[in-house]
């Protein structure tokens, strides 16, 4: 079944029908298309309403939302923050980078002033966290204190990619060094 | 230290004030306006036909290039991505829209370079305030849509400004940005009684007052209008009406386009 | 275009008060505050005037002087092509003194959109003036007429107050005479005309058709509802603003949108046009009036205008 193409404005079926989906919005009690690109009708569990949403041809791009987990890389380390360039959200790519911080207190869950920046992140590690609110003017703010949270990938001093050994530490696997870091679980 | 990006005038030795070359004066245009005779053979109420094409400019985000008669437009759209301008008011409920507009130099039948500033200001606040209403601003907080209209050639000021405003709308469609409807624009000169749809320059010169209206055709919304010259209530009227249904027919032209690109 | 926050109950108050057609101050939704006006204010130009919208100390305040130049002409600037019309520039600036939000560069985009709107409003046909009069010698010189605004106060709808003074400023206005003559150029032997303009301070002219200069009515849209004359909180509740100017004879003008937060439908559109037809006339007629009182008030005495006067009404 070819399905069919709208526009933005396009009307698509009324409230009572069909319940909003993505690429859609609701006005006066009918449901008008959002981006251009195919509709689809999504079947529900029965005895709900049918989801009609719109899914354009671009991948869209995705933006901040509060609870959601990033993917980001770290440009600057400061005495009580970490500077992380957002580059991924949930599956979907940033278009741009947004910038996000690490607060010190929201590094880790536990012995949260006796936390070290320095031995928990450094410039160029990449690493997953969840943003925990809209933040200042300048970025969002962001947490690594749960398990599933912190860095993915990191290389040592002389380069090599290192291998997390444990919850703070990663050691790099051609020298044997162990440096510090806040690791996310592998699995 | 010389550099070679910016290009200093002083060196250069160009005549202080130079003008091109007078062609032979052109016949009275009102005239054959009034009388239905335009001289592209069109009626009083025809638009120029409509060429349109999306994703021309591969970085962009969204892009369109649009063709109205001699009128030549390119439109690149960046977004949703971080604010960028400095001084912008940064909302954590809504994203910011950043239109700028430009002329190219030899957009015109006159360079004119250092004048084109101003008039440029404000064709990109007619742009924001055109297209503002139609994009879902409250799902972009924090972050900015930015949009560049750049003019290759223009034929009639208010007809490239409504060829621009189309153009970006078609620009922020191919971006995937979520808006509420499609923008359509519609530019109208009066002569005398009759309301003219679409003037090219040559016809502008000798209008007596002007419409410029941007019209969002689903919400039946007018987004952006701007009348100038004298008019009389019902002449107005009559114009924003005549500028609403034109608006309707170029929207289905643009939806059409913007169905089968997908 | 507003500035400041305002809180979700204050938005509430001030809407449903909108809809019952009663606002903050008692006025209902298209009655303006009170117009004053002073003529005459700035010495140093040709013709000047100041306005105010609101009571002595809130309201909005702006303050419209004229300069006259004369410009060579160039065939290369679209407005004169002609060769037998002058020019109008208008400038609209905001000062720190009007609101503190005011203060550095952030009014410099609000200023540019004044600009524009003004510069729509009276610079053409449209306005009435007679164009032929400020040119001296055709294809060769003409007078630049630089109005500039300057917004001291400011307590919502800006747009009102600056047609106003404009109209005032223009009315005031006093062009020096210039005398035409033909020069031959003893070293070429081409006759080409000359200007001299007239040092006597009493061979003045005014400008023709001032009286035509239209008025500005700024409706904000409030939910479904519009007010004219909108203090600052209605400002920052509302959602589109048109601004409609009208001459004495009930001619629209120019119309223009601004605010980009929604539009509006055609037929909200068309009742703005026909209630402005109303109202604009006789805003017109009582300016008038006010101007009139003006003229005889200093026709009367021989002093010049000194600052007792500015502040008496300031």
């Amino acid at each position: 079944m070819s399905l069919t193409t709208v526009t933005p404005g396009k009307r698509l079926g009324i409230t009572h029908d069909y319940s909003a989906g993505k690429g859609t919005y609701v006005r006066n009690g009918t449901i008008f298309a959002t981006v251009c690109g195919k509709k689809h009708i999504i079947e529900n569990e029965p005895g709900t309403l049918p989801i009609i949403a719109v899914l354009g041809k671009n991948q869209e791009s995705a933006i901040p939302v509060v609870g959601s987990e990033i993917l980001g890389k770290v440009t600057k380390i400061h005495a009580k923050q970490a500077t992380v360039s957002i580059m991924m959200i949930g599956n979907v790519p940033c278009r741009k980078d947004f910038h996000g911080i690490i607060r010190l207190q929201d590094v880790r869950a536990t012995e949260k002033d006796k936390v070290k920046i320095f031995e928990c992140f450094r410039p160029g590690d990449v690493l997953r966290a969840q943003i925990i609110s809209m933040g200042d003017q300048r970025s969002y703010y962001l947490s690594t204190a749960k398990n599933e949270y912190g860095v993915v990938f990191a290389q040592s001093s002389l380069g090599n990619t290192m291998i997390p050994i444990s919850w703070n530490e990663m050691q790099d696997p051609k020298t044997l060094i162990i440096e510090n870091r806040k690791c996310a679980k592998p699995f | 230290m010389f550099s070679s990006r910016a290009f200093d005038n002083r060196l250069v030795n160009v005549p202080e004030q130079s003008i091109p070359p007078f062609l032979e004066e052109p016949k009275s245009i009102k005239d054959s306006v009034i009388n239905n005779s335009r001289l592209d053979g069109r009626d009083q109420v025809t638009p120029r036909l409509l060429f349109i094409k999306t994703g021309l400019v591969d970085k962009a985000h969204g892009s369109a290039y649009l063709e109205q008669g001699k009128i030549k437009i390119s439109c690149a759209v960046y977004g949703p991505r971080p604010v960028v301008k400095a001084g912008a008011v940064i909302s954590a409920t809504t994203g910011n829209l950043e239109c700028e507009f430009s002329f190219s130099s030899f957009s015109s039948s006159w360079r004119t370079v250092k004048q084109r500033d101003t008039e440029e200001k404000e064709i990109s606040q007619i742009l924001t305030q055109a297209l503002g209403p139609s994009i879902c601003l409250h799902m972009f907080p924090k972050s900015s849509i930015d949009v560049y209209v750049t003019v290759i050639e223009s034929d009639g000021r208010l007809a490239t400004i409504a060829a621009a405003i189309k153009c970006a709308t078609i620009a922020l469609v191919d971006a995937s940005i979520d808006m509420f409807d499609v923008v359509t624009c519609v530019s109208a000169s009066l002569f005398n009684n009759s309301w003219v749809i679409d003037c090219t320059q040559a016809e502008e010169n000798e209008e007596d007052s002007s419409i410029l209206l941007s019209y969002m055709v689903s919400s039946q919304e007018i987004t952006n209008v701007i009348q100038t010259g004298k008019t009389s209530i019902e002449l107005s009227q009559n114009g924003l009406n005549l500028c609403v249904d034109v608006g309707s027919k170029i929207y289905q032209a643009m939806c059409q386009y913007l169905s089968k690109s997908l | 275009m507003s500035f400041s926050p305002i809180s979700i109950s204050e938005t509430d108050y001030i809407s449903k008060g909108i809809e019952k057609n009663f606002r903050l101050d008692g006025r209902e939704n298209l009655m303006y505050r009170d117009f004053t006006v002073v003529t005459g204010v700035v010495s140093q130009t040709y013709g000047s005037a100041r306005c105010r919208l609101g009571h002595l100390g809130k309201g909005s305040d702006v303050l419209v002087g004229i300069k006259a130049e004369i410009a060579n002409w160039t065939p290369g600037d679209p407005e004169t092509e002609a060769g037998d019309i002058g020019k109008i520039v208008c400038n609209v600036e905001i000062s720190p003194i009007a609101a503190q939000f005011f203060v550095g560069r952030s009014s410099e985009e609000f200023a540019l959109e004044l600009s524009h709107l003004l510069t729509r409003a009276i610079s053409g046909p449209q306005s009435g003036l007679d164009f032929k009069q400020l040119c001296i010698i055709p294809k060769q010189a003409y007078w630049v007429l630089y109005v500039d605004a300057l917004v001291l106060g400011y307590d919502g709808n800006l747009i009102d107050p600056l047609l106003y003074a404009t109209r005032a400023a223009f009315s005031d206005l006093l062009l020096p005479k210039v005398i035409v003559e033909s020069v031959l150029d003893e070293d070429t032997k081409v006759e080409h005309q000359a200007f001299e303009i007239l040092d006597d301070p009493s061979a003045v002219q005014t400008l023709n058709g001032w009286e035509n200069i239209p008025l500005a009515a700024t409706f904000y849209i409030v939910g479904k509802r519009y007010v004219i004359d909108c203090s600052v909180d209605e400002e920052a509740i509302s959602s589109a603003r048109v601004t409609v100017t009208a001459n004495q004879n009930g001619e629209i003008c120019s119309v223009q949108k601004g605010n980009f937060k929604t539009g509006l439908s055609p037929s909200l559109l068309g009742e703005i046009l026909t209630i402005s037809k109303k109202l604009l006339p006789s805003l017109v007629l009582s300016q008038n009036a006010k101007l009139e009182q003006l003229n005889l008030a200093k026709s009367d005495s021989s002093a010049p205008e000194t600052s007792f006067t500015f502040l008496n009404f300031f």
